[in-house]
Formats: C-alpha cells, sequence, structure tokens
C-alpha cells in the first residue's frame, strides 16, 4: 500500500506584522500542523499492518527541509519537498493544484491520501476536497477511525452523529482531532533522519503552468487583515481570588 | 445578481445573505426539501453533491453560491471549487459588497480576520451559522445527477448528546492550564457540577476531544455561568460563549479575557485551584 501523507508546516506561533498584515514567520518556531500529523500515525499503522510505503509531501519554503528531514524518525521511507518561488502567494485552490499535480507525477501508484481535517494557521478545511476533486477521488473529512478491509472502512464523527463509509482506493482521508494519540518516534527508523534525505523537487521538475500556481493560480484574494485589541479591565483580583469565586458560586445558588 | 444558497435540508436562508440585495435560489442535498432545486435522489457524499451542483448551476448560472455549514455542504463545496478550479471563501460570519464585488470576513486565530475576495466566478462563499429566515415552500424542480459508486454511506447513527451543550455551569481551560492540572479541574467541575470545555490549541494537542472545544470553530454555548482558567481571551473563542456571568482566572494582566470577564482573577491557575480547596467543600473531598 503507498501512503502519502500531506504534511504542512506551520508557525507556532501567529504574529502580523501590522503595517504589512502578513504573517511574520521570522524569528517564529516552525511546527508540523499537529492534525497532519495524526494522520501520519494513521497511515504508520496501515503501513504497519499490510506493507507498503509511507511518504510525506510537503509544500514548503526550502529552509524548512531541516524540520521535515525529522519526518524520517517517524517511520517515513520518503519525504518530498516542494519549493518554488512560484509556488509562493498560493491561496488554497492554487495549493492543491500543486500538491495533486506532484502526487499524480510523483507517486502516479499512490493508493492513499491523509492528511489532517485543517492547518493551524488557514484553517479553511478545504484542501482536502480540492486534491480530491482534482485527482478524480473519493474523499471524506472527520475521520475518526481509518481501516482496510477489501475496500477502505472510514468512520466518521459529526455533532450530531456517527456515520460509516466504504470507499474505493485510491482516496483521500482527512483525521479529525483525537483519531489517535499521535505519532511516536520509531527506533528502528532513528538513524533514518541521518541516512535519508529529503527529496527537493521545484516547478523545473514539475514543469505546472504558472497561471496554476502561486499568486496568479490564486483565486481568493486577502483584502485586509484585522487585527482586533480588545481592552482589558482595570478591576483585577490580585489574591485570594478563590474566595471571590466561591462566594459568587454561593450567591449564584450553584453551592 | 442571482445567488445561490445550498443547504442540508431547511428550507431557510441566512439572514445576511437576505440583506445583500440578490436574487435568491435554494437548493437542497435533500429530495424532500421544497427549494428551488432539489436531487432526484439523496445525496449522501461530495462527489454526488458536486455533480448535483453543476447540473443546477448549468441551469441558473448563478453569480455567488452560498453553502450553509454542514458538513456534507462543507466537502461538496471544496470538491466542487477543486473541479471547476475556482476560489473559495472558508467560514464567513460577516460579509458586505464592495460595488459588486462580494466579500466575507474569514476568522484566522488570534484575534485576526482576513476580508477575503473570490476572483473567479461564480463567488462560492461558506457562510457560518447564523440567524436563518425561513422560506415558503416552492415546488420543487427536481435535478438528476450523476450517482458514485466511489463512495458509500453504510450507516448512519445518532451521537449522543453533548452534554457541554446544555450545562448551566461550564469551565473553559486554555494554554494556561498545564496537563498536571488536569485531573484538578476535573474535580473541581464535579464538585459544582460543571461541564469541561477548552480552546482550540488545547484541541489540537489532543487535551481535550473535539466536541469540548468552544468558539468559531468549535461548538456554541449559553452556560449560565462560564469560568475561563487561563484563557486568554481570543475573539475566535469568546464568539462562542454566550454565558450570562464570566468569571476570567489568568496570571496575565493584560489578558483580553478580563474585558469580558465580571470576576477578574489576576492569579495563577494553580494557585487559585489550590485555595479553592480549602473553600470548596465539595471539591476538597
Amino acid at each position: 500500500m503507498k501512503i502519502v501523507v500531506t504534511v504542512k508546516v506551520v508557525p507556532e506561533e501567529i504574529i502580523i506584522d501590522k503595517e504589512t498584515g502578513r504573517v511574520v514567520r521570522e524569528n517564529v518556531k516552525s511546527i508540523f500542523n499537529p492534525l497532519d500529523l495524526l494522520a501520519a500515525e494513521e497511515g504508520r499503522k496501515l503501513k504497519e499492518e499490510f506493507g507498503g510505503e509511507l511518504i510525506a509531501v510537503s509544500m514548503a519554503p526550502p529552509q524548512e527541509g531541516a524540520l521535515l528531514s525529522t519526518l524520517f524518525k517517524y517511520g517515513f521511507d520518503r519525504v518530498i519537498l516542494l519549493t518554488d518561488r512560484a509556488f509562493a502567494g498560493s491561496d488554497t485552490i492554487a495549493t492543491a493544484f500543486v500538491l495533486s499535480s506532484a502526487i499524480k507525477k510523483l507517486i502516479p501508484d499512490y493508493d492513499l491520501i491523509l492528511q489532517g481535517d485543517y492547518s493551524l494557521d488557514g484553517a479553511t478545511g478545504q484542501l482536502g476536497g480540492e486534491i480530491a476533486a482534482l485527482l478524480d477521488i473519493p474523499f471524506i473529512s472527520q475521520a475518526s477511525s481509518v481501516t482496510m478491509d477489501e475496500s477502505l472502512q472510514v468512520e466518521r464523527l459529526t455533532e450530531e452523529s456517527i456515520e460509516r463509509y466504504t470507499l474505493k482506493l485510491p482516496a483521500l482521508v482527512s483525521a479529525r482531532r483525537g483519531i489517535n494519540n499521535g505519532i511516536t518516534v520509531n527506533l528502528f527508523s532513528l538513524m533514518d533522519e541521518r541516512k535519508k534525505s529529503v527529496e527537493i523537487y521545484t516547478n523545473k521538475e514539475l514543469k505546472l503552468p504558472e497561471e496554476r500556481i502561486g499568486k496568479s493560480g490564486s483565486k481568493t484574494e486577502v483584502m485586509n487583515v484585522i487585527q482586533v485589541e480588545l481592552p482589558f479591565s482595570t478591576e483585577l483580583i490580585k489574591d485570594n481570588g478563590a474566595k471571590h469565586l466561591t462566594d459568587f458560586l454561593e450567591k449564584a445558588g450553584v453551592i | 445578481m442571482k445567488f445561490l444558497i445550498v443547504v442540508d435540508k431547511h428550507n431557510s436562508i441566512i439572514e445576511k445573505v437576505s440583506q445583500l440585495g440578490g436574487e435568491i435560489f435554494v437548493a437542497s442535498f435533500d429530495k424532500k426539501s421544497s427549494t428551488n432545486f432539489v436531487p432526484s435522489e439523496k445525496i449522501t457524499n461530495a462527489i454526488e453533491g458536486c455533480s448535483f451542483l453543476e447540473k443546477v448551476c448549468e441551469e441558473l448560472v448563478p453569480d455567488v453560491i452560498f453553502f450553509s455549514s454542514d458538513l456534507i455542504l462543507r466537502e461538496a463545496a471544496s470538491y466542487f471549487s477543486g473541479k471547476k478550479g475556482l476560489g473559495l471563501i472558508a467560514h464567513s460570519k460577516k460579509l458586505r459588497m464592495d460595488s459588486d464585488r462580494l466579500i466575507g470576513t474569514v476568522p484566522g486565530g488570534n484575534n485576526l480576520f482576513a476580508e477575503v475576495l473570490s476572483v473567479s466566478c461564480p463567488v462560492l462563499l461558506i457562510l457560518k451559522d447564523d440567524k436563518v429566515v425561513e422560506m415558503p415552500p416552492i415546488k420543487p424542480k427536481y435535478v438528476s445527477f450523476k450517482t458514485s459508486d466511489l463512495i458509500r454511506r453504510d450507516s448512519i447513527k445518532k451521537a449522543s448528546a453533548n452534554p457541554i451543550k446544555t450545562a448551566r455551569i461550564v469551565i473553559g481551560v486554555g494554554r494556561g492550564v498545564k496537563y498536571s492540572l488536569m485531573s484538578e479541574v476535573e474535580k473541581f467541575a464535579k464538585s459544582i457540577n460543571g461541564e469541561i470545555g477548552c480552546t482550540r490549541p488545547l484541541a489540537d494537542i489532543g487535551m481535550l476531544p473535539e466536541e469540548r472545544m468552544i468558539g468559531e470553530t468549535g461548538i456554541s454555548i449559553s452556560p449560565d455561568i462560564y469560568i475561563a482558567l487561563g484563557i486568554s481571551g481570543a475573539l475566535q473563542h469568546v464568539a462562542g460563549i454566550n454565558a450570562k456571568h464570566i468569571i476570567a482566572v489568568n496570571s496575565d494582566p493584560n489578558a483580553p479575557i478580563f474585558s469580558k470577564s465580571e470576576i477578574s482573577i489576576n492569579q495563577p491557575v494553580e494557585v487559585v485551584l489550590k485555595d479553592l480547596k480549602k473553600c470548596l467543600k465539595s471539591f476538597s473531598l
């Protein structure tokens, strides 16, 4: 089974430059999108059971290669970094185009694509559906369990219901929070970080049309970023807060 | 301007859309609905939803398609956007027209909001739940679409009700609550008959399940009392709280949550919990 996990690198903290309205990336630690790592754990479990290959694909600036190489120690067989200045400024549809085209080109015999339901920074939750549509494959989000028999069995939780689906492979599944407890370092793969290297592809190799990628391939535009500053109250209780709290609860008839 | 609103089953439209002043049409994914367009068969996945929409668009040619925030609609919206190569504006609560262009305000975390517009047509936008207006029933037009054998829904079961939605007291935990304190928070919640909720960062790291996450991308709650422990008070979190009384505990005197709270306790959460044990009998047991 060839399992692709799309992994997004996100800033640990979102700080906005008030002058430019852009997310500050300098001096902010990069981390993996937490939900993507949950998806990776599902992929790792499936590979363990059925064999095959676990491949990470990430579109990121070149300097994130170092962070991406740490994916090997979680048991990834290949880590692919898609990086090019021409990809910069991509919105979700342009990003979906880059990722889906790269998967088609570099891993044409993939069986399953896994990812997190959404990213920490963008949180649009649209990427999965767009990639699946571009690849013409079925897609389900908010998965709470992924298993395989003859076809893929996915359980998902919504606010109102528990649903079970059967999907034909290849398919794309995005994982919800709580699908597992996260991925841990695989002792057998610990040395891989030094032995294996991240495969880097630019648009020289991918040859994607300019009008579908980056800023020119984007179909949404951010006009303004508004940061709302909240005023804060001045009457702060500095000690014995517990007493104030219990007095209040008592008055409210709770205790 | 022609607006198409796509809903799961209810024949209702978001009030904000009705105020934009376009000609409104409604399509539903449920064949039993009385909306302008309904599918010839029930739609249970994004591929079919997308194919149904393609057919509706051939007939109507809308300028804007609004999707309600139901999960299957969100999935179909992204699938449709991918198929057609169209821009999709994510969950917007605020909408405005700027000389014939629709602009949606999208939450971005940390009290940030982005004003987003789409440069492709039709404009696709997912609405965040808001006040709805019931529509009179319309004799529907049945639209047949291509069913898919790539995905099949085998079962659907009602999930148990979420206790946090109906609780009188909710205790919210944020980044200021260390994992090691969680058992104390649980005991405290139990002693006052409260339910525990959390902010997005905590749900993201798996400290609490998603159904406990309060805020714009989570659930909305309306308890009598909300006790915010170690919560800074990002707008995206606060947006989900409609409480009669808010009590906040935070060691940061500049935490925005203090602008919303009736009682503002500027002490570390662990200290307040420790002291509570002394004054709350049911908690110290």
